[in-house]
């Protein structure tokens, strides 16, 4: 407080005040106050150096214990046959799994769910209680309906087992035409056949769908934003008729019966346009069974089996030697009554003949008659025919495994070649490369190239499952070999006559009218590394009508061990006639295209 | 001026009512359109699974195993009429031995379908 002079104004300062006292224990207020800025301080710093330098390191933490990602499986596409028929497509399953964590009584629920599942109870429980601080086991995958229905009766404790469901792939046909589908594992990916060489086709590609979840483990958000939706795989139309390949199933099965050879194969050939309308081989497989198939039953002899084919391969040599101008079809060719010095060796006859025509000689088979007309085109065109006519590479068919044959280098060839090439020894082909040469005799001269997917399926409609694959058909004429004439002299005469009068006589039909031409090759010995007279590789190529061939078929029949005379004329020639009958009735009933269902009508998520 | 601070309230409260009924009626729509997802997947799961019981019942190897067992049947029915036996009693047709499709829609226990 201070007093005022009245007069001039002047403050005086007055007495001092006494300050107020601080109130006992500041001290103490001030250390908290002190105390409570340094907290602060630190929990400031702290914050900053959480959100500084250890942002992503949390960030990634709390993603991974709030979200998780589930992958949505790409349902595989169908395979159709030709006709639309189905003979691969994918169902969902219950698969069931236990929580071993969450189990108080493991041995009761083994016990329980052996029962139902058809597991091992003892083997489960094992399983169990190794697993016991785990949150997942399997106990069975892809169970039947009823089954799964039978274990959610069992009424297990809550949260300690569950369902997922899994897609499971079916062959609705059965074991028919397993070689050419191949099959598709439990983890998406397909083995052999068509299953695996369009596996990116088929298979689809995952998505995934992104949860948020509490510390409950309940989801309480779906992220979308980073979701994706599967893209389901494409369904592929093949060249197969489901009618023709049973019919040369049931004759390749009759034919292992008969025979009991270590291995048949069958291929039908549409000649004109070089369409696999069936394809068997055997031994063969369930592919639903996937577990039960034996080893030697994958292997597809019809594109990785080779063989030398004998006289099946004399016709080509006779076309190209016509085409070269090396011959001429009313040429008569000594035979020397049945026994042929060439260089070191002597040929051979099954029949003495003095001189046979062209188409005598191949009516009869002759090996002398082939050395004699090898001789005229000489090594080079012989080489130049076996290349012209695709042996030695593979055909290109959509399907793995498939082999190149056995081809020696130009090079390596010698005058033993001159009489061994023309009679079908010395090099090795597959079933499919065979047939695919006897195809170009039996269309005019145009070497094809084979194949299984149905070329022109642009306006082919999806089924409601999935979208069918639009097939980019590779140029199906390689090359033209040889001129029309000279193909439909071969089929016309000399083939034609095989059948009528020759070594395949066996292969007659009332009211058919087939040409075709026998093989009987005799397999090396592995040990003596000699040509073994008791095991032979029987073959038979036929095609129907002679006037204008619709259909062409192969049967191979490795190594027969049943009594009997082991010639292509008598093992391979009755079932191939048998299943070119079936063919050629099949055949007008044959489509070039499919309509399933128009596209539009489909919702747009499935187009 | 209290009338102007009323109505800014109620336009407020308005506009948030109009945001909640709008929210709502999306998440219900989602929710629907789930829904029909979920439905539309099921339907076509149950599709997959008739079509692939249709292709398995009548396969044609399927058919022609039947008709070769129907074959022997045939041969003894010949053999009968040849001794002059009298033929068996008709059977009863199961339902479940029905030879080829059933259109039936799979029914759960409790009696809701798939």
């Amino acid at each position: 407080m201070t007093d005022i002079d009245p007069v001039d104004g002047i403050v005086a300062p007055s007495s001092p005040i006494p300050r107020p006292a601080r109130p006992a224990g500041g001290w103490r207020i001030s250390l908290v106050t002190a105390v409570m800025l340094l907290a602060w301080a630190i929990m400031a710093g702290r914050l900053v150096h959480l959100q500084g330098t250890q942002h992503d390191v949390l960030n990634t933490r709390v993603d991974q214990q709030s979200t998780f990602t589930e992958t949505l499986r790409a349902r595989p596409g169908e395979i159709l046959d030709r006709n639309g028929h189905v003979l691969a497509m994918t169902v969902t399953r219950n698969s069931i799994f236990a929580v071993p964590s969450r189990i108080e009584n493991p041995r009761e629920f083994a016990w329980q769910a052996a029962a139902v599942t058809g597991v091992d109870a003892d083997r489960l429980l094992e399983r169990l209680h190794k697993s016991k601080d785990r949150h997942f086991i399997w106990i069975r995958r892809r169970v039947p309906d009823a089954l799964a229905e039978e274990f959610r009766q069992l009424q297990l404790p809550e949260r300690t087992w569950g369902f997922r469901r899994e897609y499971l792939r079916q062959y609705p046909q059965g074991a028919i035409a397993a070689h050419v589908l191949g099959m598709r594992d439990i983890d998406n990916i397909g083995h052999g056949g068509l299953e695996e060489s369009l596996n990116d086709h088929i298979r689809g590609q995952d998505g995934q769908r992104v949860m948020t979840r509490d510390a409950r483990g309940m989801v309480v958000e779906v992220e979308a934003t980073e979701s994706q939706t599967p893209v389901h795989g494409q369904s592929v139309v093949c060249t197969i008729d489901l009618l023709t390949q049973l019919a040369i199933e049931n004759q390749l099965d009759e034919l292992m019966d008969r025979w009991r050879p270590t291995g048949a194969c069958a291929v039908v050939m549409e000649p004109h346009t070089g369409d696999v309308i069936a394809m068997a081989s055997r031994p063969d497989f369930d592919p639903n069974h996937p577990s039960q198939v034996p080893d030697d039953a994958w292997r597809n002899l019809a594109v990785s089996a080779v063989f030398e084919p004998g006289s099946t391969f004399k016709p080509l040599v006779v076309g190209w030697a016509l085409e070269q101008r090396a011959l001429q079809p009313d040429d008569v060719i000594s035979c020397f009554s049945g026994a042929y010095r060439m260089g070191a060796r002597i040929l051979h006859d099954h029949h003495p003949y003095a001189a046979l025509s062209v188409e005598d000689v191949l009516v009869k088979s002759s090996n002398i008659g082939m050395a004699r007309i090898a001789e005229r085109m000489g090594l080079q065109q012989l080489y130049e025919c076996t290349i012209a006519f695709g042996f030695g590479r593979r055909t290109g068919i959509e399907l793995p495994g498939e082999v190149s044959g056995l081809l020696r280098p130009y090079g390596k060839w010698d005058e033993y070649s001159l009489g061994s090439i023309p009679m079908g020894h010395e090099l090795a082909v597959t079933p499919l490369q065979l047939i695919t040469a006897h195809a170009a005799l039996a269309n005019g001269g145009r070497l094809l190239r084979p194949h299984l997917l149905l070329p022109g399926s642009e306006h082919l409609a999806p089924t409601p499952l999935s979208r069918i694959e639009t097939v980019e058909a590779t140029a199906p004429v390689e090359s033209t070999v040889l001129h029309q004439n000279i193909a439909d002299w071969l089929i016309q005469h000399p083939m034609k006559q095989v059948v009528e009068r020759g070594t395949g006589q066996s292969a007659q039909r009332p009211g058919l009218s087939l040409f075709g031409k026998t093989g009987t090759a005799e397999k090396l010995n592995e040990t003596t590394g000699d040509y073994s007279s008791s095991r032979h590789i029987c073959s038979f190529v036929c095609g129907a009508p002679a006037e204008d061939p619709a259909v062409l078929v192969l049967v191979m029949v490795d190594e027969p061990t049943a009594p009997g005379r082991h010639y292509g004329g008598t093992v391979a020639a009755p079932a191939a006639a048998e299943i070119l009958a079936q063919s050629v009735d099949r055949a007008r009933h044959l489509h070039h295209s499919v309509t399933i269902r128009p596209e539009a009508d489909l919702p747009i998520r499935l187009r | 001026m209290f009338f102007r601070f009323a109505a800014a309230l109620l336009l407020v409260v308005a506009v948030s009512m109009a945001q909640v009924a709008l929210e709502k009626e999306s998440l219900r729509l989602r929710r629907q359109v789930s829904r029909q997802y979920y439905q539309m997947d099921e339907l076509l799961e149950l599709h997959a699974q008739l079509r692939l019981e249709i292709q398995t019942l009548s396969a044609p190897s399927q058919l022609l195993a039947k008709q070769r067992r129907s074959l022997p049947q045939s041969g003894s029915q010949l053999a009968r009429r040849h001794n002059n036996e009298a033929p068996p009693a008709p059977r009863r047709h199961h339902p479940s031995n029905l030879p080829l499709l059933r259109w039936e829609l799979p029914v759960r226990p409790d009696g809701g379908s798939r």
